[in-house]
């Protein structure tokens, strides 16, 4: 068995998470607290992925990534990036994919948060940065936790997002997912199968260890 | 010198919706504010610590206008450098008594926080969580907290209301003694009527989100009731004082002290309503 394809695949669930913990903290911070008339606007584009079909979101990022189009053309001639059949698409890919994973639970966790201690935090003087660094995001581990570990957990599994972007390059685009649909193709249930137990083995590994902590933490309250 | 003057409305979802509250008077001094419960009392601290924007108006304190709806001025509540402790305060739950106080801190260090956790009686606590808190001790902690960061004005929303008698009047003095130490105005909302006559310079009264009334405790709740005229209150406390009963009534806005023999008071309860006649 090549495994190749396992360490493409945690390779871009482990930078696709980073990315998201980026982008997710602060958008789920600003979905929480906004009484914006346009926050359901956001919250439904946000959470978009999660009922589109997969082949549906890769098309359109096929589509808006291409080098013959307006997105993909700029980036291809100012920035040399090439999206489409590329590590990079794929991590972009993974990111608006997954994106709803990591901050749907965290904007709950925020949303739990008592406005009064946010509240207390800004009469201390303490900026907004500051009262999410000390006072919000210390006191929603399980929510955060659960997040990167879904966003973890379901960049694992994609499959029709990754094929539509990324196609079927060996070293370069071929995660785990893609190698154990082409074993199949072959008739090499063997190989299939030992890809599927380590992914299903990793997964039921970090789902163990969240809900270990979950309990843990709920006990210790 | 404080000066507001301010219209707020409020959401759909509270019982008062508008507001008008408006007082100008001496900064440095203890302000209660006095009055029923939901009309206004912790709107105006809100106001004042910059958590409720009001629609239009106009709030000075000592020479710096904080909020000015003519100009757009708003200082940010973080910019505002006042302390404040909330009806049912909550101490970050993250962090211990210790950490709590010194994330308070602006600067590296506080010169009072010894004195600070003497006064407050706070040296046992220093390394509890906040869930391992009485109402009362947590009380103590939010003040210290407010005082830790050298404030010039302190708003209490009944502060105290979680203490034991005993433990209050310690408070009381630990209160009137930083207030001293930190040239602190203090303004409190408070339904304490002995606290509120003990402790307060000036009483503002609040009804209907207005300020009716503001004066000296005695100007507030002087005896208005007229002789030859029957009035009816309500009880508002019953102290047993040597051999008699000493009520304090609410006949509109004013409180009247009297003095009632035992057997007539024996069946009184607080809220009960009393005829009054002065002759």
């Amino acid at each position: 068995m090549d495994v190749t394809p396992l360490l493409l695949t945690f390779k871009l669930a482990a930078i696709t998470t980073l990315v998201l913990m980026l982008i997710a903290i602060p958008l789920a911070y600003k979905l929480a607290f906004s009484s914006s008339k346009v926050k359901p606007l956001f919250e439904a584009l946000v959470t978009l992925p999660m009922v589109l079909p997969p082949t549906v979101l890769g098309f359109y990022l096929l589509v808006a990534f291409s080098p013959n189009n307006g997105l993909g053309y700029w980036l291809n001639e100012n920035l040399g990036l090439q999206l489409v059949f590329s590590f990079p698409g794929l991590v972009v890919a993974s990111v608006i994919y997954s994106l709803p994973f990591m901050v749907q639970p965290i904007q709950s966790g925020m949303q739990l948060v008592p406005r009064s201690l946010m509240e207390a935090s800004m009469v201390l003087g303490k900026t907004k940065w500051d009262t999410l660094r000390f006072v919000v995001l210390p006191n929603i581990k399980p929510s955060l936790l659960t997040g990167i570990v879904l966003a973890f957990a379901h960049t694992i599994g994609e499959f029709g997002v990754v094929l539509m972007i990324g196609g079927n390059i060996p070293g370069v685009t071929k995660v785990a997912s893609i190698a154990i649909y082409d074993e199949v193709e072959a008739l090499n249930y063997g190989n299939a199968n030992a890809y599927s137990l380590v992914l299903i083995g990793i997964s039921i590994l970090i789902l163990f260890i969240t809900f270990s902590y979950r309990n843990f933490s709920s006990l210790n309250k | 010198m404080i000066a507001i003057n301010v219209d707020i409305e409020l959401g759909e979802q509270s019982a008062m919706k508008s507001f008008h509250l408006e007082w100008k008077g001496n900064s440095k001094q203890f302000i209660t504010v006095y009055g029923p419960s939901g009309e206004g009392k912790t709107t105006f601290l809100r106001a004042l610590a910059g958590l409720e924007k009001p629609t239009s108006g106009r709030i000075e304190i000592e020479e710096s206008i904080w909020f000015d709806s003519s100009t757009g001025k708003d200082i940010p509540v973080q910019e505002r450098k006042l302390g404040m402790v909330f009806q049912n305060h909550r101490l970050f739950p993250n962090f211990t008594v210790a950490q709590n106080l010194q994330f308070a801190i602006k600067g590296k260090d506080c010169p009072i926080l010894e004195l600070l956790i003497s006064k407050f009686e706070l040296k046992e606590l220093l390394h509890a969580r906040p869930n391992s808190l009485s109402g009362g001790q947590t009380q103590r902690v939010a003040i210290a907290q407010a005082l830790v960061q050298l404030p010039k004005l302190l708003l209490l929303d009944e502060a105290f209301s979680a203490l034991d008698s005993i433990t209050r009047n310690r408070m009381q003095e630990a209160l009137c003694f930083f207030k001293e130490r930190l040239d602190l105005t203090v303004i409190m909302v408070n339904h304490d009527l002995h606290e509120t006559l003990k402790l307060s310079d000036t009483v503002l009264l609040i009804e209907k989100g207005v300020i009716v009334k503001s004066g000296t405790p005695s100007e507030v709740f002087q005896n208005q009731v007229r002789k030859g005229k029957s009035s009816t209150g309500k009880l508002l406390e019953l102290k047993q004082e040597n051999g008699y009963y000493l009520c304090h009534v609410l006949i509109g806005n004013q409180i009247v002290q009297l003095k009632r023999k035992m057997d007539q008071s024996n069946q009184l309860k607080l809220g009960d309503s009393i005829d009054i006649e002065v002759s």
